[in-house]
């Protein structure tokens, strides 16, 4: 079953992404693949962006600050939402959820946020037992409007070999890179 | 050579080196340390006590955050308060255990007293403290013992010295003032009659530890229950220093901040942090050779509501300071405020005198527009940075780029708002760090290829925004239906001039 995910998304990122060639090359942005990954999203933000958008909106009116933090970008192909979970002078914690815009499946993180020293650490991903049930319930709404399933964690670092994707090298790019997020400041 | 980014911030720290000289120079002939009973009070600045690792430690992880590459003051809203290092107060108790108090300045109305108070604790190391008192400056210069007496202080837990903690709620922690006692400084030379001048000094609050108190400190995900201060133990009202059960602070209120108080509204006050150190430090200077008198703090007031700092502190640093310098060889005159055509001249002519060191990149070279819910964006096309290397051999490097695109949230998560003109500044401000940074490493790696110089620069580039939850791409975002703007070519060894 592994192997046959495992396929699955190598394929699907060599749909997206030049082999061999180095991801800051003039030359990147004008691969056949890149323009096949920019036609996908744009599909996918006109089919699920406004569904996102009424989820953002019905959920914030409830107690949780929530903020769209999609980007629109080929280095995030995912939707994105923050919800902030605590905070404090110095430390922010919040859930991040990413929804792909490529490949039919989602994931979330619990994230803290040092303020003072600007890092950011990942506390847990796809950990269901940490949220609440409105929390529970924006994922669930997530997942059903968007026709989503969350990605097993096992899954998000593996490597695909001989993709380079802007400042990140061959031999460092992952399926959570191609699929959802290359930024890990986000 | 820009001055990177840095992790420490120091606000109006000229104006109160300048201040504390003028406090010297007012008690020539004082001890400016005075002992009573058991702990002794001393006029302080953070910058002399450099070598004390333990209280520095606990100082940055609370001091608002970066300077950037131009000087500009970023307040930082999670913190909610400046913080002015440099006129504080040092209390010693007999048994060595130190504190240190300065006053800060936060975003509230209130002119009430707010300090933060760094104390050590049973381990040697510092926790701080915001320290509320229900009086103002004005109201502590008139106070007898008896009055403030009456007063309490409110104290919150802000940091404390165990690593990777916080407090949850700093509600929990509790101190209470126990007892006000009186200092005053004696005069070093006496009189003929052999007595001393004495002057007021202040009031040292000693605080208690309250009968049931505990912080909750959240130390890797698991929650702590621990004593915030030192054991609890059987208090005397008439001793001063009991081991493992008091807290040492004096209200300090410094005349730079009662100023910078009082400058109206809220917006205009925020934004004169915005402006460059070197415009705190003439600022400050003028204010401080007047004795911050009435008039002079009238004519700077006047004179930043007139600039319509809002505008102004959104212009480069040496456009700043050279409008600065003028008002202040002006006597920040109301003709020389008035004078905008003498302004806009002087604004003209500090962009003619650009050297080296002020280089930026144009903030011309950014237009953001917005995408989708919570996003902007700003195309630059065409950047093209070249580097001279002068050596053996005269060779040009150079990095291009056909488009760069800067991203930036609108909204963030800490509750700041970014407008479409703070991100072309914030952009600016960033890409010129990423250049001469690029810069210097090329100058210490004379043979990185353009491959190595592009990467280093790209790096440099998302490492500056992400402070801000921005990125950077080579391509657009998808639906950005925004325009390109050219960046101008540029050699760093020969000044630039902007459209």
């Amino acid at each position: 079953m592994r192997l046959i995910m495992e396929k699955y998304l190598l394929n699907e990122a060599y749909k997206f992404f030049p082999k061999k060639i180095f991801g800051l090359d003039e030359d990147y942005v004008n691969q056949i693949e890149i323009s096949r990954l920019r036609k996908c999203l744009e599909l996918s933000i006109d089919i699920e962006y406004v569904k996102w958008c009424e989820i953002l909106n019905q959920f914030s009116k409830k107690k949780y600050n929530i903020i769209d933090y999609t980007n629109f970008l080929l280095s995030q192909p995912s939707l994105h939402l923050k919800v902030v979970l605590e905070e404090d002078n110095h430390f922010l914690k919040t859930l991040n959820i990413y929804s792909s815009l490529i490949i039919p499946y989602y994931y979330f993180s619990i994230k803290i946020s040092d303020n003072i020293e600007n890092s950011n650490r990942v506390v847990s991903i796809n950990d269901f037992k940490v949220l609440d049930n409105e929390l529970l319930e924006l994922i669930n709404e997530i997942s059903k409007q968007l026709n989503k399933k969350v990605i097993e964690k096992k899954y998000l670092g593996i490597l695909i070999p001989n993709i380079s994707f802007e400042n990140i090298e061959d031999g460092s790019f992952t399926v959570m890179n191609a699929f959802f997020n290359s930024n890990n400041n986000l | 050579m820009k001055k990177q980014l840095k992790n420490h911030l120091r606000i109006i720290i000229l104006f109160c080196l300048v201040l504390f000289n003028s406090c010297e120079d007012s008690y020539e002939n004082s001890t400016k340390e005075v002992s009573k009973n058991n702990f002794t009070v001393k006029e302080i600045s953070l910058t002399n006590l450099s070598k004390d690792e333990r209280l520095l430690k606990t100082v940055e992880k609370i001091k608002p955050k970066k300077r950037t590459a131009q000087s500009k003051i970023i307040y930082d809203p999670l913190n909610n308060f400046y913080f002015d290092d440099t006129s504080g107060k040092e209390i010693i108790t007999v048994d060595g255990h130190k504190s240190y108090t300065f006053e800060i300045i936060t975003d509230d109305e209130t002119s009430n007293i707010e300090n933060v108070l760094f104390t050590q604790n049973e381990n040697g190391e510092y926790d701080a403290y915001r320290v509320k008192y229900n009086f103002t400056g004005e109201d502590l210069k008139t106070m007898t013992k008896d009055d403030i007496e009456k007063h309490k202080a409110n104290y919150t837990l802000i940091t404390s010295s165990k690593p990777n903690t916080y407090s949850k709620t700093t509600t929990k922690a509790c101190w209470e003032v126990a007892v006000w006692e009186e200092f005053s400084y004696s005069g070093k030379e006496g009189n003929v009659d052999g007595t001393l001048d004495v002057y007021h000094g202040g009031y040292v609050a000693i605080a208690k530890v309250c009968t049931s108190t505990s912080t909750e400190i959240i130390t890797n995900d698991q929650s702590v229950i621990v004593n915030s201060g030192w054991q609890s133990g059987d208090f005397s009202g008439s001793e001063s220093s009991i081991l493992g059960s008091s807290i040492y602070t004096t209200p300090v209120v410094t005349p730079g901040t009662t100023f910078i108080k009082s400058i109206t509204p809220k917006l205009l006050r925020e934004d004169f942090f915005n402006l460059s150190e070197r415009v705190h430090e003439l600022t400050f200077n003028y204010l401080n050779n007047h004795n911050f008198d009435v008039e002079s703090q009238n004519k700077v007031r006047a004179a930043l509501v007139k600039l319509n700092v809002f505008g102004l502190s959104q212009l480069p640093y040496n456009i700043h300071v050279k409008v600065f310098e003028y008002l202040v060889a002006n006597n920040f005159s109301s003709s020389s405020v008035s004078s905008e055509s003498q302004i806009i001249k002087e604004l003209f002519s500090a962009q003619d005198t650009i050297d080296l060191e002020e280089l930026q990149v144009c903030p011309g070279s950014f237009n953001f527009s917005d995408v989708g819910g919570n996003w902007q964006n700003a195309g630059v096309s065409d950047v093209n940075i070249q580097f001279l290397t002068i050596g053996g051999v005269i060779a040009l490097n150079n990095i291009y780029f056909s488009q760069l695109h800067f991203g930036l949230p609108k909204s963030r998560i800490n509750g700041d708002y970014i407008t479409n003109t703070n991100a072309k500044y914030i952009a600016q401000i960033v890409m010129t760090e990423a250049e001469l940074l690029t810069n210097t490493y090329q100058s210490i790696n004379p043979k990185a290829t353009a491959a190595q110089l592009r990467t280093f620069f790209y790096k440099k580039l998302e490492e500056g925004l992400a402070p801000f939850g921005g990125t950077i791409s080579t391509s657009a975002p998808i639906g950005w239906g925004g325009q390109l703007k050219k960046h101008q070519t540029f050699i760093l060894s020969q000044y630039m001039e902007c459209d």
